[in-house]
């Protein structure tokens, strides 16, 4: 079994990315949540390093949630003023972002003193593999459905990824399932799948 | 669970309050900061992208004032969709009309309300239609959206005497216009609304342009 209770650890961050699933439905979504998704986590596990030690167990889930929302909304209240173009394109989505910081909650955490750089680092890890997740996801999903790649780009700053944007058939050719909804689920169904075959010689044989 | 090899010891919980206590405060005041301070950036751009949004619904040679700030606000359910008040912005060149553009809600969309801004030039034929708010299903009820159709576009320089009303609809159900592939809901929504949208405005034309800037419909007088 691919999913089994032994697996929790690896299978919960994964759950948790379902309710941000609806936003990797274009590369440039993807890749826009995913910057700011780097940013929460990596500024929201700096206060988390300084409180939780200090909190029993039961205790520190409600300030994980609390610090992550605050640096949510400060988030979102940034976007909106300076890059609003970002904002216009992912800003419904941005709330969102406070599921994602429940990871951090997940990052062991009891950290000693000395190691607290370790609490920050796991927080950008957990960043990092979220976006990657997310962009795979959204640029398979943009591909599939609306036969293009960087969609949209002019919502980044800087128009770095102008220059991408491709289209590779017209968008009525698209499988339209794949930017709906089930869509995302198929596509991190997918994914599970590709990680198990690759995951299958090592850990799971035994 | 294995404990962690520093668990907090349990002998002073009130230090567990103060910890408690004191991020919530840091947190609600730093949130609280950083609301005030964006909180003029975040008007100006949305205003700014507002404005945006006008000025390309009216080709800049035809006017010469400030569309946004020459506005009157008006409430008609019936024709233009929501009880709540809707503005209606005004372009004039050397005093004279020439254009308005109307806020209308259709009400009837596949995903619930859609709203739209038309442009209607001083005879009443449609300068340009724009879908400022949808909730349509993306890939299927979105086929009006600029980079899948120009679909919008077959609206340009229609208006109630070159089409009737009856044929304010899709082919389907007898009309003149398109609809797009697998979704007939969401066009028939917005034209319906952009032919209440004409229909409110020739009725109340003189109306519109000759109430001062920012009045409200209670102090416009209906013909």
């Amino acid at each position: 079994m691919p999913i089994s209770f032994k697996h929790r650890k690896q299978i919960a961050p994964l759950l948790l990315l379902c309710p941000l699933l609806a936003v990797s439905d274009s590369t440039i979504n993807a890749l826009g949540l995913s910057v700011v998704a780097i940013l929460v986590t990596t500024t929201a596990s700096l206060p988390l390093t300084f409180t939780l030690r200090r909190l029993p167990e039961y205790g520190r889930i409600a300030v994980v949630v609390i610090i992550t929302s605050g640096v949510v909304t400060s988030a979102i209240l940034l976007a909106h003023a300076w890059f609003f173009d970002l904002y216009r394109a992912i800003g419904v989505y941005l709330p969102l972002l406070v599921a994602g910081g429940l990871l951090l909650a997940r990052n062991d955490v009891a950290v000693p003193r000395e190691q607290r750089r370790a609490l920050v680092f796991a927080g950008l890890r957990t960043g990092l593999m979220f976006s990657v997740a997310l962009i795979v996801l959204g640029a398979a999903r943009e591909f599939v459905g609306h036969g293009s790649l960087f969609f949209g780009a002019e919502a980044l700053p800087g128009k770095v990824a102008n220059h991408f944007t491709t289209q590779f058939f017209h968008p009525d050719f698209g499988f339209v399932l794949a930017v709906l909804p089930p869509g995302a689920f198929i596509a991190m169904g997918v994914l599970f799948a590709v990680r198990n075959y690759f995951r299958k010689d090592t850990a799971d044989r035994k | 669970m294995d404990t962690p090899p520093n668990a907090v010891p349990n002998r002073k919980p009130w230090r567990r309050y103060a910890t408690f206590a004191s991020v919530c405060v840091i947190v609600v005041a730093t949130v609280l900061a950083i609301a005030v301070v964006t909180r003029d950036r975040i008007a100006a751009n949305q205003r700014a992208w507002f404005v945006a949004r006008l000025d390309a619904l009216i080709p800049a040679d035809l006017r010469d004032n400030d569309i946004y700030a020459d506005r009157v606000w008006v409430v008609d359910p019936d024709l233009l969709g929501t009880a709540k008040p809707v503005a209606i912005y005004r372009a004039r060149k050397n005093g004279h009309a020439v254009a308005a553009i109307l806020s209308a809600t259709a009400p009837e969309g596949y995903g619930g309300a859609i709203e739209l801004l038309i442009s209607v030039n001083y005879e009443g034929s449609v300068l340009a239609v724009d879908i400022l708010r949808h909730n349509e299903t993306r890939g299927i009820g979105d086929g009006f959206a600029p980079h899948r159709s120009d679909w919008l576009r077959s609206l340009v320089g229609r208006s109630l005497t070159d089409t009737a009303r009856n044929r304010w609809t899709i082919r389907k159900d007898g009309g003149d216009f398109e609809q797009f592939t697998g979704a007939s809901i969401t066009p028939r929504a917005i034209l319906k609304a952009v032919r209440n949208a004409l229909e409110y405005y020739s009725r109340h034309r003189d109306t519109i342009f000759s109430a001062p800037a920012d009045a409200h419909a209670n102090q416009l007088q209906t013909p």
